[in-house]
């Protein structure tokens, strides 16, 4: 069944509808929402927040896009929200243990500072470019549907993931 | 002969690192990286911080993690659809509560001649908003009671409901309690 007749369903008063929308969708939204905001527990309060907004919402749902792209949407505003209150603290930890002296656990380290100082510069980008980056990495969205989420058309998209990964790669040359 | 400047091939670059590159395109750009050393440390570079980037994901939740995710957002939603206490009752019980109060507010006002005309409705307008915050949280700017001065008197023209939000209406008086409507 498609997400939009299960949508048809759930506002005829099916419940069992919206579940199999939680089925479908609360671990993908999940994961991109941890990836965003790297803690579990704060991933998980704003995945289920989300499946309260739309269960709330669905009634008034238009369906002039996509249930994914109008459920990521509302993702998207709360982990903005989210960030945005939690302002500009950093998150960018080592979370790999200090290495004694072998080669291998040396690499070990270089690369964790090396994800450490990229992670650093990437919370640090500007919103769209950031968004735009993680959703294009991360979740292999392509620009037409990155555009859809994020506002403006594919080409911005585009030019969003190159101008953020042109300042990345300037910050780590420094 | 170089066909690319290094401004477009950096473009490519990351193009061919995300999207890919059709064939002409690629071929033009292989040329043009053979005989330029800085677009070839710019590709590097980039894939560089593409592949960190693309590595530096947290960990997976635990099978643990998800099972608590659904039990307690079934649980939340179990709670959207208990039957009380009712949104909708409440929203109607507060508006006949604000609207009683009205009703005593102008009953005050008429059997009080004395009382300080100029002031006294406005500041009961204001108690009424504060019971309104109560009920439904801080009020929108648009409903803020409007500039008071000695000189004004507000009325409530009627107070509704629609969704969550509460429609209050007034009018200005000029010394004439008669004309008041409700």
């Amino acid at each position: 069944m498609t997400d939009a007749e299960l949508v048809k369903r759930f506002r005829k008063g099916s419940k069992e509808a919206f579940s199999e929308l939680v089925e479908r969708y609360s671990k993908p939204l999940t994961l991109m929402i941890l990836r965003m905001v790297r803690d579990q527990e704060t991933a998980r309060d704003i995945s289920q927040n989300v499946f309260l907004k739309a269960y709330e919402g669905l009634s008034r749902f238009m369906m002039a896009s996509s249930f994914k792209t109008w459920l990521y949407s509302i993702a998207l505003n709360s982990v903005k929200d989210h960030l945005r209150k939690r302002g500009g603290r950093q998150v960018a930890e080592l979370t790999e243990d200090l290495p004694d002296c072998s080669p291998s656990q040396a690499e070990r380290l270089e690369d964790a500072i090396l994800r450490a100082r990229i992670r650093k510069a990437v919370e640090e980008l500007p919103e769209k470019q950031r968004l735009t980056l993680q959703l294009r990495i991360y979740e292999g969205m392509d620009y037409k549907e990155i555009a859809g989420l994020i506002g403006g058309n594919e080409n911005a998209a585009r030019g969003n993931f190159f101008q953020a990964t042109r300042t990345l790669k300037k910050r780590l040359e420094r | 002969m170089n066909k690319l400047d290094c401004t477009t091939a950096e473009v490519w670059i990351v193009k061919a690192l995300d999207e890919g590159l059709d064939l002409e395109h690629l071929v033009l750009l292989d040329e043009h990286l053979a005989g330029c050393s800085s677009c070839r440390r710019t590709r590097a570079a980039t894939a560089d911080v593409l592949s960190v980037v693309a590595r530096d994901v947290p960990e997976e939740p635990s099978e643990d993690f998800w099972r608590l995710y659904r039990q307690s957002l079934h649980a939340r939603l179990a709670e959207k659809d208990s039957p009380a206490p009712s949104w909708r009752k409440w929203r109607f019980t507060a508006v006949a509560a604000v609207a009683g109060i009205a009703l005593l507010v102008v009953g005050l006002w008429r059997a009080a001649p004395l009382l300080d005309q100029a002031s006294r409705p406005a500041e009961i307008s204001h108690e009424i908003i504060a019971d309104l915050e109560q009920l439904y949280g801080p009020v929108q700017e648009e409903i803020a009671a409007p500039a008071l001065s000695r000189d004004q008197l507000y009325a409530l023209s009627g107070i509704g409901g629609y969704g969550r939000e509460v429609i209050i209406g007034w009018f200005e008086v000029e010394d004439e309690p008669d004309n008041l409507l409700l």
